[in-house]
């Protein structure tokens, strides 16, 4: 029976094995079955993956994390939108069942929207040419008041990358408290 | 892959290469641009890579194994205990780093909890995971059927009893596919192969222990910590296993399938 012919995915291009060998992956519910040919990928290919990368990092590494933020929640609801197709062919592909595979599409839509959420409420800056950083100026009348009142609130790690846009009450609970935050244009 | 390409990804920012581990996966771990690695897989394998890595001075995150309990406390609530211990143990047909393969009962329901345990075991519909009725897959290939069928062999060498299942399944829709009946082992003791090694297949053992003290023991007594399961009305208890529980995952009256994305996974 046919079946389709899977490839490698570098630099945003669908590629074979740089040997053109491939492996069959057979479905476990029934051998028969053939959920496609994937390349058997050696160092060649794998450096011209790494190669790939190290391209894209030039200016990836200078893209604000709301940008990147906008991408992981994009992806969040096309996981959604695709969510059944993907629980069917990852059973096919290793036998577990759908109402498992459909919990598993399920974490990676919420990893998607939890990071994705989290990183555009962050402290970032969102320009390539801006950096911003979060300052703690240790005031001493401000931290004896904020000491008990917010001693678990403001350490943890959520409310360090939330903030900027906070109402105005958290914005000067927040400067009593000690902490400000730079932005400085490169 | 494609999904983040369409969400807007650039090209070049994730990269996937098909291979095996010796070939490819030891390629990416080498390569002397490659700064730092994640791996998920067995523990064989993680040592290598981590001996690999240090020798690169690279950083490792490693995802592997584990021989994962269950303790159920005689005043546990035996429905959810039983619910958990089923689907923790062949849910993803026992093939998850944090499946449930141990089972640890005090004496006092030891008993009522193994027979019902072992009834519903056998009802568990194997098959197709395509056709929404069953319950249980198949394993992912021959060579996980054979890891299921030697451990299964090894505790029986080894004084446990085979409670139900213990074969794969070759007949009828069976004919085509890697099934293995859903397997639950007795009378097994601490020292057992069985209750120390992976299996990664639906076998789970059950071991009986006298206090909460010797539970925790038994718990702890693997090279394993991944993740660990109490089923206990007692809410000092609850938090004292939280503490001496050596296990990445603490659950508590809740069986032990997936996780939250919002908690770190695994220890």
């Amino acid at each position: 029976m046919a079946h389709p012919t899977f490839h490698n995915l570098i630099g945003g291009q669908w590629l074979p094995a740089a040997s053109g060998k491939t492996v069959l992956n057979l479905n476990p519910a029934n051998h028969a079955d053939v959920v496609g040919a994937f390349p058997s990928s050696h160092a060649e290919d794998v450096a011209l993956a790494v190669e790939a990368a190290k391209r894209a990092f030039a200016s990836w590494r200078l893209v604000p994390a709301p940008k990147r933020a906008e991408i992981l929640v994009r992806a969040g609801l096309l996981l959604k939108e695709r969510k059944e197709q993907f629980a069917h062919d990852m059973t096919r592909e290793m036998g577990k069942v759908l109402t498992e595979t459909r919990g598993d599409v399920q974490e990676a839509i919420d990893e998607a929207f939890y990071v994705g959420r989290r990183r555009a409420e962050a402290v970032w800056p969102d320009h390539p040419k801006r950096v911003a950083e979060q300052v703690r100026h240790v005031h001493e009348d401000a931290g004896r008041r904020c000491g008990f009142d917010y001693a678990v609130e403001l350490p943890h790690g959520d409310s360090e990358l939330e903030a900027v846009p906070g109402t105005g009450l958290r914005q000067y609970l927040r400067h009593q408290a000690g902490y400000g935050y730079a932005f400085i244009d490169l | 892959m494609q999904t983040l390409m369409d969400a807007g990804l650039p090209p070049g920012v994730v990269n996937l290469v098909s291979g095996s581990g010796a070939t490819a996966g030891m390629a990416l771990v080498e390569h002397p641009d490659v700064r730092a690695i994640s791996f998920t897989g067995s523990s064989a394998v993680g040592a290598l890579v981590a001996q690999r890595a240090a020798a690169l001075f690279k950083p490792v995150s490693l995802e592997m194994g584990g021989k994962n309990a269950q303790i159920v406390m005689d005043d546990a609530n035996l429905e959810l205990a039983l619910e958990g211990a089923l689907w923790g143990a062949f849910g993803t047909t026992g093939q998850r780093c944090t499946a449930t393969s141990r089972i640890l009962l005090q004496k006092g329901i030891a008993g009522k909890f193994t027979a019902e345990f072992v009834a519903r075991a056998k009802k568990l519909v194997v098959g197709d995971g395509l056709n929404e009725a069953v319950e249980v897959g198949p394993q992912v290939n021959e060579a996980q059927i054979e890891t299921s069928e030697k451990y299964v062999a090894i505790a029986l060498a080894e004084g446990a009893k085979l409670l139900t299942g213990g074969h794969r399944l070759t007949e009828a829709v069976y004919e085509r596919g890697y099934y293995f009946e859903p397997t639950v082992l007795g009378a097994v003791t601490p020292g057992m192969r069985i209750a120390r090694e992976e299996v990664f297949g639906p076998v789970v053992c059950l071991i009986e222990f006298e206090s909460f003290e010797a539970a925790v023991a038994i718990a702890n007594s693997i090279d394993y910590g991944l993740s660990t399961a109490l089923y206990t009305k007692d809410v000092n208890r609850a938090f004292t296993a939280m503490r001496d529980l050596e296990a990445g995952l603490f659950i508590s009256m809740r069986r032990r399938l997936g996780r939250r994305c919002t908690y770190p996974s695994a220890g």
